[in-house]
This record gives structure tokens, C-alpha cells and sequence, in this order.
């Protein structure tokens, strides 16, 4: 497989840092309450992602082992108050709506989690492709679970009123909670059964391989 | 190690990676900051469409003050519908606190002068802890329930208990729409102009008196909040200068601490028969604060604590003695000055037989 294939795949599929890693859980609890704030911070953690990968990605040479994290840290807190002055400057909106938890993006394990096991052992342009696919993967899934969240919990999507039934606890914390562990076990499920019938597809290959060679 | 071992050694090139990351950190954050800063204005204008909904044009105005429970801080004319939008910091909050309001004053163009409230948005609050309390069915009720006559108190504004903190907010909003009326020309005469003993004691339309025919002053007195205790509302009736009724018909007390105030301060026995020289023989000509444990007098001290938040309230229904008592002879002589009045401040009841 290409590799920038699998580089994709694994972070919106395989390794997806939400459902497989459950990394990044407290900014996910916080914005499935509702698409719009999920979307919103998926779109940020993207961008911020994306740009550390990069960063880091072309000063992996550069950058001394023993300080690396330290190193790692400046530069993901450079990116996200720059994030911040940007939003509070073109997106008020989405500066108020991420509230704290934009400057928590900096303590998101999803960044300094790829920043240390990918960015700094790959190339730039592989680096970017991770972090665009875990961002992505981050984003689908704080978006669907958000969808969920507002939908049954406030008969809603995207702010658009649809149905007046509603489920008040989903848009609690304890609501949030039980959503997400439902959607990590749903996921893993249908990535299982994926996995499982590639395997059982792999080996009837392999038999008719060597049947096709012993004849 | 030798200074040349030092600089070709791992823990100098550490030192020198790091610092120049922070360094190349510091420069891109400090350029981006100068880029993308949002002048004060933007976030004024960003506030002033939040509250309108929509982006509008307005005119600053000069701000003054014309309520002492409240602080104006920002004022503006909307240009595109001639009304006011007022910036208003209401005292008297729980605690001491305060409250901020944004506060949408509507005018009648034609009639010039204040025809409404058009919204009351919160900005922002100290020491309070119930603000979510106030949700817009509560500060609705400020448009719906203005009446050109009356100030907004406790009792018009319902659906909250956090009494003290909805103080803060009416008193905001009373500020706001007086502000408005003297920018219209109609400025309030306060009857306590020059009354004694007014610095604790709301005299912006929330305090009144009445004479009555026997020459006793009846006063509805509102105090203002000190240390931690907040507003009392106080009856006290005065003649010739002596008290002959008193009752807390609101106490201001937070934290249960009127549990700890003397009994005879509660009910109001201490204060009957007394007249100024017993509030200033406690206290001294100025009234300033003094705690109760200093107080020479046993029939104050006797089932008290010696708490000083106690003190707080005890000293403001004190003081509220004193400004009835030191100012009695001003109210009878304002009424004498005026034509008859049936009601509000200063007014004169009709005379129940016989000469004035």
C-alpha cells in the first residue's frame, strides 16, 4: 500500500486518536454537546496539528533528544496562541464558543502524542499528512458524536431546531460520557470485523497460492 | 570541564536549541500580536451587536453619574433608531459586590423622552454566585414591566432568589435610564440634597417620607450595603425629633448573620424613645463605623455576638436612626414649602381636621 495511503488511513480509520487511542478526551467531552462546537474544535486541532507536525518534522535533526519535549511544548503553545489571536480577530464566535478549551489544545495529547511517535521520525510531507489525517480523524469523530449529543439531547443539528423530543442528559457531562464510550465500542467493533475478514480474505489468498504452487 | 569542553559539549547545545526556540517563538508571538490585536473599539463594537443582534452606528457620549448606586461606565447613542445603550455597573450586590449590565433605554422620539427598556444583557459581575439565576425570562421582565413612575426594585422583578444580586441589577438599570432622562433634559431633584447622614443611606428614588398631620415624619428608609451586609429596609416614625416607631421590614444580613445581631435591634425596642444624641454619643458627630463589642451599652451587647459582620448590620440600622432623627425638622419644613402633595417623597398628608 502507498505509504501516504496508509499514513491516511491509519489516522482517520485504524489509529483513529479518538475511538482507538481515546486521546484528546477532555476537549471531546467538552464540545460533543453540541456539532457545531464539536466541529469547530476538530477544525482548530487540524490546523494546530498539521502546523506542529510540520514544525517539528523539520527540526527533528535539529533538536536535541534530551530537550525534545520541552522543545515540542514551545512550539505547540506558539501555534495555539497564535490560534487564539486568530480566532478572537476573524472568528469571535468560535474563539467564545471553544471558551478555555482552546488554550487546552496545547495539553492535547493528540498533538504531543503524534509530535513524539510520527513528526519527529518522519519527513515534512509525511508529517503533514499524519497530522491532517489524525486532525481529520479527530474531527469525524468529535462531529458524529456531537451530532448524537445534540440530536437525541436537544432535538437539534447545527443549531437547527428538528424535534421537540428530547433527552436532557445528553447535553450533560454523564451524557457525554456514556455516548462516547458507545461510539468507541461500536467503532472498534465494525474496525474488528474490517480487520477480521482482510485476515480470513488474506489467508484464502495464500491457500490458493500455495495450492496453485504445490500443483 | 573547560570552557571550550563546555561549548562543544550536549548540554550547551540543549541550552542553545531551547533558547533559540523560545526566542524565534517570542518574536513570531509578539509580530502576530501587534497583526492581530482587536482594538477596543472592535470589542466595543462587537458587544454593541451582540446586545443589538445586528452591527448599528452610534455616538459616544460622556458619561456622569446621576445614582449613587450605580456607575456608568460606557454611554452611547444608537444612531439608526435614537436609542440609548448604556454601560451601567449596579452596587450594592451580595457581599459588597457589583453587577454590569448592558442596558437598551428606548426613546419616544416624538414625546422625547424615555419610552421603555429595550433589553438588559449581563456583562459581567464580582462576588456573585448565583448569576444563573438571571436567565432572559428574568431580565424580560425590565422591558415589560417599565413604568415611567416607578424604579425598579426586588418586588417588580420576580423569578430569582438571589435578592441581593437582582439589588445590583435593578440598581443598574435605574441608573442607566436616569442617565437617559438627564441626557433629555429631565434631571431628577433629590429631596436629601442636603440632608445628614445620607452616605449610607439610598436616597436615589428608593428612600421616602411622609409628614403627617400631627407633625411626626414617617420615613421608608432604603440603607445602602457596608462591609458585607447588604440594603436594610427600615420604617421609623419620628416626632419631635425622638423615635417612636421602628421595624426592619427587610433585612439585609447575608451569611444568617442577623442571627448574631442583638434582639433589640431586631425588634426595634432599642431605638424607641431615642433621638440623635444617642446614635452620636455611640458613634461620635460623623457616625463612622464602630464594631458592637465597642458599643457601652448592655442593653445593645446582651444576647449578641461579637461578631463583626454582626456590627455591619447593627451599625446600618444605627445609622438609619440617625439620618431619620438628624433630619426630621428638614423634612417638615420642605412640605411646609410645598403645595400639598398625596403621595411620595416629602409629600404632606391632608390634615385630618382643623389648621395645618
Amino acid at each position: 500500500m502507498n505509504k501516504y495511503k496508509k499514513i491516511t488511513l491509519d489516522g482517520l480509520i485504524f489509529q483513529n486518536p479518538t475511538f482507538m487511542l481515546v486521546l484528546g478526551t477532555c476537549p471531546t467531552l467538552a464540545m460533543i454537546k453540541s456539532a457545531t462546537s464539536a466541529v469547530g474544535m476538530g477544525l482548530t486541532v487540524v490546523v494546530i496539528l498539521t502546523l506542529s507536525n510540520i514544525i517539528i518534522s523539520a527540526l527533528r535533526k535539529v533538536i536535541p533528544n534530551s530537550v525534545r519535549i520541552p522543545c515540542y511544548i514551545v512550539v505547540i503553545a506558539t501555534l495555539v496562541t497564535f490560534a487564539r489571536m486568530f480566532l478572537d480577530k476573524f472568528l469571535p464566535d468560535l474563539h467564545d464558543m471553544l471558551g478555555g478549551f482552546l488554550a487546552l489544545i496545547v495539553v492535547n495529547c493528540i498533538i504531543l502524542g503524534r509530535a513524539e511517535a510520527f513528526a519527529s521520525k518522519h519527513t515534512v510531507p509525511e508529517a503533514a499528512v499524519d497530522g491532517i489525517a489524525n486532525g481529520l480523524g479527530f474531527t469525524f469523530a468529535l462531529t458524529l458524536m456531537g451530532i448524537i449529543c445534540e440530536f437525541f439531547g436537544k432535538g437539534s443539528l447545527f443549531g437547527v431546531q428538528i424535534m421537540n423530543f428530547t433527552i436532557g442528559m445528553l447535553t450533560q457531562p454523564a451524557g457525554a460520557f456514556l455516548i462516547y464510550g458507545l461510539s468507541i465500542a461500536v467503532f472498534t467493533y465494525v474496525i474488528d470485523a474490517i480487520e477480521r475478514a482482510r485476515r480470513v480474505k488474506a489467508n484464502k489468498l495464500a491457500r490458493k497460492n500455495l495450492l496453485k504452487e504445490a500443483a | 570541564m573547560t570552557a571550550k569542553q563546555f561549548f562543544k559539549s550536549n548540554v550547551f547545545k540543549c541550552l542553545i536549541t531551547l533558547l533559540c526556540v523560545l526566542l524565534v517563538s517570542g518574536i513570531f508571538l509578539t509580530i502576530m500580536d501587534g497583526l492581530l490585536e482587536v482594538t477596543p473599539e472592535e470589542k466595543r463594537n462587537r458587544a454593541i451587536s451582540k446586545i443589538y443582534g445586528m452591527q448599528v452606528d452610534v455616538e459616544e457620549l460622556t458619561t456622569a453619574n446621576y445614582n449613587d448606586s450605580a456607575e456608568i461606565q460606557e454611554a452611547y447613542k444608537v444612531l439608526t433608531d435614537g436609542n440609548y445603550l448604556i454601560k451601567s455597573k449596579g452596587l450594592g450586590a451580595y457581599k459588597g459586590g457589583s453587577v454590569t449590565c448592558w442596558v437598551v433605554v428606548k426613546i419616544d422620539k416624538d414625546k422625547n423622552a424615555v419610552s421603555g427598556i429595550g433589553k438588559v444583557v449581563i456583562d459581567s459581575n464580582e462576588n456573585q454566585t448565583l448569576m444563573s439565576q438571571f436567565t432572559n425570562s428574568v431580565l424580560d421582565q425590565f422591558s415589560q414591566k417599565y413604568n415611567p413612575d416607578e424604579v425598579f426594585t426586588n418586588q417588580v422583578i420576580t423569578g430569582a432568589t438571589a435578592v441581593l444580586t437582582e439589588n445590583a441589577i435593578c440598581n443598574s438599570v435605574n441608573a442607566a435610564v436616569d442617565y437617559v432622562k438627564a441626557q433629555l433634559g429631565d434631571v431628577w431633584v433629590n429631596p436629601y440634597e442636603d440632608f445628614e447622614f445620607t452616605k449610607y443611606v439610598n436616597v436615589n428614588k428608593r428612600t421616602s417620607h411622609e409628614v403627617k398631620a400631627d407633625g411626626s415624619v414617617e420615613y421608608h428608609i432604603v440603607t445602602k450595603g457596608y462591609g458585607e451586609a447588604s440594603s436594610f429596609k427600615i420604617d421609623i416614625t419620628v416626632k419631635d425629633g425622638i423615635i417612636t416607631y421602628y421595624k426592619i421590614t427587610d433585612n439585609g444580613s447575608t451569611e444568617h448573620y442577623d442571627e448574631h445581631m442583638p434582639p433589640m435591634i431586631l425588634n426595634g425596642e432599642l431605638f424607641i424613645g431615642k433621638g440623635l444624641d444617642y446614635f452620636t454619643g455611640i458613634y461620635g458627630a460623623e457616625m463612622p463605623y464602630k464594631a458592637i463589642s465597642a458599643y457601652d451599652d448592655n442593653n445593645v451587647t446582651t444576647g449578641a455576638t461579637t461578631d463583626s459582620i454582626a456590627s455591619n448590620s447593627s451599625y446600618l440600622c444605627m445609622y438609619a436612626g440617625a439620618f431619620a432623627t438628624a433630619n426630621w425638622q428638614k423634612c417638615i419644613d420642605a412640605a411646609n414649602a410645598e403645595p400639598p402633595a398625596e403621595n411620595g417623597n416629602g409629600g404632606e398628608t391632608a390634615p385630618e381636621g382643623g389648621e395645618n
